[in-house]
């Protein structure tokens, strides 16, 4: 299960930010071109405004809202994640958390576009702020995802900020001024001095407690800007739970597909191992498990009344048009993946990867399954269902921000280590640094096959 | 509309408009009863003062209003004309799309047509305000819901919210009147601005003049009131005028979806036209 | 238009049609009638209004066993009569209702008999003033007004506490690395 020999945790570390090459080059480029569609997109419809969408008078919100919640979903899961992964001190967890820290980062960046571009005025969007009220679940969303958005750039900084001081005494002289001066700054003067290690040990364990209600805080709030209206499908009481669970869900599961292919990439098969994708899989089999069950008790309750609202809603999810998108989620999405996971033969890297994957696009197409059919169906009129179909508009710039994931963490870790090297080194230390929180100072397992 | 102005004529039941010819046969007797009123007295017009506008957001407020707006409609009349709507569309520069009132047909087993009028319910909670993020959803004294979409920001959150599904949203650049008024105001909002959400507004600007909405104006079946609470009043396109209490109660009116706790101001008398029968 | 001129045109023929009735019957034309309103006193707060009305033919003579309808004047939307109360006419001719206005001030009223077989229609005005009180409508209530009231309070103290902590965990960190920055750096394993 552990490494053969205590890796080169600098050399591996350091690796993506010398690494250039055409390979690089070239997947920088067809992301920046992904992106760049997607500013074309986005310039049309500055330009012609939200009809250039597929948004109608019934559907009006579509595929901007589903990609706020998918996005933000996986940002606040590889948050947590990483909180919780530390909180409990996980020995495994120190190839992972600058990972899921970073993911953290850019998809809430690439998320908390979405409100923006989804409005009918971006250019009011600062009277959120010059008028907000604090009764909309709309200002509600402004403060928890600006909240978030700080706790998580914290979250991300103080870890690094030994890491910038590395990079700054090793590969600083070698750099241009612009990385020398911000390796400088960033690094705020540490010198792995016991009293700076435990100042930011201390930081670390403050921001990994804050963070979780913090970031479970986000979905909640998006789950209310659909739960309190009386939308049928929308109007329900587990909404907010069931979000930060789908959010969790979604945020491991992108962790593994990212994961897989950085590890790929940057050649890290000595730090992140099939370990860690064993690891992440059994979590991906419980939260799974339990979106499953969290789906089950929705759709049991509503489907036994069938009443005039909720319904037809369901037959249309079920048995109706949707159906197919329902279950190739529920199936292809949820029980294939978690079988492939649960399975001996199929769970290794591979297997658990292609599962993440699935998991991850189930998740987008359950997003979608939760915005579009609740506007789709009229609460005036019987029978009519509206059927939304996004536009190039939409897909370019919901694209675009997928892309911007990659593409961020592509530019990250070419100017910081991928992995927490002075975490993973104070681990080598065996636990002796004062970075351990307090009571944890036998570290087990893999430090102890070092 | 003139006519009621100058307060010629207000017999009781009487015919002022050009008559439909379903309506006609209907009503004949009527107007033959409305000649034999011999005398007829003229009234000076009574001044109606202005009400007063403003307090935005405080929504659970009505006194300071000489006014409390409020809409009957009656369902045993509605033929489903549409005239309403294509009056309000007129009126109010709106695409096909924006039904600020909207007719809604049923057609049951028989082949049997009944129709349902939803226009904004002019919620005393309105859901919509609540939701709004930049109080561009407003509340007048006198019970009006209104949008300043000079401060909407068109994150269509009330279109969401509304349970009446009584807002819409200008995706497109909206129509303009050939001479478009200088300033358009929440109370009337001609031309709406594109990337905006407008909504019924039960005509403010005639009611506060003392006339009828666009929508009440054009029904030709005198299904559709505009009511004031303070004076429990309530009148129709033929100027047919009942006290507001004692109507709602006679007629067993109901509001639409009512247990949702928002208090519309509409109120509906069922029916599926049965009255034009006799 | 069409439909107008239609409308026209039939109302024409049925005025053309009462008339000739009007002619054929000439000698039962329905006596003028006149109605006398009793003047009303103005009203005491808080109690109805009674407004008497007596009807009268041509020679003065009072007709009983006849409907008298009560209007007010509104102006909400113009001057237009809304019927408050309806009653009979009794042995001497006179009606006698009583209603409670909606609204305060000198309110313009009027009384129509609508006319029978043999008596025509006519009508009276009248005044009297109203002071109320009057039912002011009051906007519903929502429920939970204090919760939602004080609720802004506590999610702005919430707020203001993760926004402490994330400066006071970022001031803390800068100072701390500032303060032993000067120091050497022990030696790594």
């Amino acid at each position: 299960m552990t490494t053969t020999a205590a890796p080169d945790i600098r050399e591996l570390a350091m690796r993506p930010i010398n690494q250039g090459g055409w390979r690089w080059w070239t997947i920088f480029a067809a992301l920046t071109a992904v992106i760049a569609w997607g500013a074309a997109g986005l310039a049309v419809q500055f330009k012609d405004g939200l009809s250039v969408t597929g948004l109608d008078q019934h559907v009006s919100w579509g595929f901007y809202i589903s990609n706020l919640i998918f996005f933000m979903g996986i940002s606040y899961g590889a948050a947590i994640a990483s909180a919780i992964l530390r909180l409990t001190d996980v020995p495994w967890r120190r190839g992972l958390t600058r990972m899921l820290e970073s993911i953290g980062l850019a998809a809430a960046l690439a998320g908390a576009a979405f409100p923006v571009f989804d409005l009918g005025r971006p250019d009011r969007a600062w009277y959120l702020i010059r008028y907000g009220q604090v009764g909309s679940p709309v200002v509600w969303d402004v403060i928890v995802v600006t909240n978030y958005l700080v706790a998580v750039i914290l979250f991300l900084y103080l870890p690094l900020i030994p890491d910038f001081a590395l990079c700054r005494d090793t590969i600083g002289a070698k750099v241009g001024k612009v990385r020398r001066f911000l390796y400088r700054v960033l690094s705020l003067g540490w010198s792995g001095r016991p009293g700076q290690k435990r100042v930011l040990a201390q930081s670390i364990t403050v921001m990994s407690i804050l963070i979780i209600p913090v970031a479970a805080a986000v979905p909640s709030v998006l789950a209310w800007l659909f739960s309190v209206t009386v939308r049928p499908g929308w109007n329900s009481t587990i909404f907010a739970p069931y979000f930060v669970l789908g959010a969790v869900f979604s945020g491991v599961a992108a962790l593994v597909v990212i994961m897989a292919v950085f590890r790929k990439a940057y050649h890290l098969e000595a730090i992140v191992t099939e370990r860690h994708f064993k690891m992440l899989g059994y979590g991906l089999i419980v939260l799974g498990c339990a979106y499953l069950y969290f789906m089950i008790s929705e759709y049991v309750t509503e489907g036994y009344k069938m009443s005039e609202e909720t319904g037809p809603q369901l037959e249309l999810l079920l048995t109706g048009d949707l159906a197919w998108l329902f279950w190739l989620f529920t199936i292809g999405g949820i029980i294939l993946p978690v079988l492939v996971i649960a399975l001996p033969p199929t769970r290794n890297i591979p297997g658990i990867t292609v599962a993440a994957l699935a998991m991850v696009l189930g998740m987008y197409v359950k997003r979608f399954l939760i915005v579009v059919p609740g506007l789709a169906e009229s609460i005036i009129e019987t029978n009519t269902m509206t059927v939304y179909h996004p536009t190039w508009v939409e897909v370019a710039i919901t694209a675009a921000a997928a892309a911007a994931i990659p593409w961020f963490l592509m530019l990250f870790f070419r100017l910081f280590p991928v992995i927490s090297i002075h975490e993973y080194e104070a681990e080598l230390e065996g636990g002796s640094s004062a970075f351990e929180a307090a009571g944890s100072g036998a570290v087990p397992a893999a430090a102890g096959g070092k | 509309m003139d006519e009621r102005q100058q307060g010629e004529d207000p017999v009781p039941g009487g015919e002022r408009r050009p008559l439909s010819r379903r309506r006609l046969l209907g009503s004949l007797g009527v107007a033959a009863a409305g000649m034999a009123a011999a005398t007829v007295i003229p009234l000076s017009q009574i001044p109606v003062a202005e009400t007063k506008t403003e307090t935005h957001g405080k929504t659970n407020q009505a006194a300071g209003s000489k006014r409390q707006w409020a809409f009957v409609i009656d369902l045993r009349r509605c033929d489903g004309c549409k005239a309403c709507t294509d009056a309000c569309q007129k009126e109010h520069y709106l695409p096909k799309d924006q039904e600020w009132i909207k007719v809604l047909k049923s057609t049951d087993d028989a082949g049997r047509n009944s129709y349902f009028v939803r226009i904004c319910n002019m919620c005393e909670n309105p859901p919509c305000l609540k939701v709004c993020p930049t109080a561009a959803t407003f509340k007048r004294d006198d019970g009006i819901v209104l949008v300043d979409q000079s401060k909407c920001i068109g994150c269509r959150m009330c279109m969401v919210a509304c349970p009446y599904e009584a807002r819409y949203f200008n995706y497109h650049e909206p129509l303009k009147p050939k001479t478009p008024f200088a300033n358009p105001m929440p109370e009337f909002p001609v031309p709406q601005q594109k990337g905006t959400v407008g909504k019924c507004i039960l005509c403010v600007h005639n009611a506060e003049k003392g006339k009828v909405p666009f929508c009440v104006e054009a029904c030709t079946m005198d299904a559709l009131y505009i009511a004031d609470l303070n004076s429990d009043v309530m009148t129709n396109s033929s100027s047919q005028t009942y006290q507001l209490s004692k109507f709602l109660y006679d007629n067993d009116a109901y509001r639409y979806k009512e247990e949702l706790n928002t208090s519309p101001r509409v109120w509906y008398v069922a029916g599926h036209g049965q009255d034009l029968e006799f | 238009m069409r439909i107008r001129s239609l409308v026209a045109v039939a109302l024409l023929g049925v005025v053309g049609a009462l008339s000739l009735l009007a002619t054929a019957q000439a000698e039962d034309t329905p006596q003028v009638t006149t109605i006398t309103v009793n003047p009303t006193p103005d009203q005491t707060p808080g109690k109805p209004v009674t407004a008497s009305a007596t009807l009268t033919d041509k020679s003065g003579k009072t007709i009983s066993g006849v409907m008298l309808k009560f209007y007010v004047i509104t102006d909400a939307f113009g001057p237009l009569p809304m019927k408050m109360a309806e009653a009979t006419t009794d042995s001497t001719g006179t009606a006698t209702v009583s209603f409670k206005p909606t609204w305060v001030g000198d309110i313009k009223a009027r009384v129509y008999f609508n006319g029978t077989k043999d008596f025509a229609a006519s009508q009276a005005d009248f005044q009297f003033k109203s002071v109320g009180p009057v039912k002011v409508h009051a906007n519903a209530d929502f429920g939970l007004q204090s919760v939602r009231d004080w609720a802004p309070f506590v999610v702005a103290a919430l707020v203001a506490i993760i926004w402490t902590t994330f400066i006071v965990v970022f001031l803390r960190v800068v100072i701390a690395m500032r303060a032993e920055s000067g120091k050497p750096t022990p030696a790594k394993p």
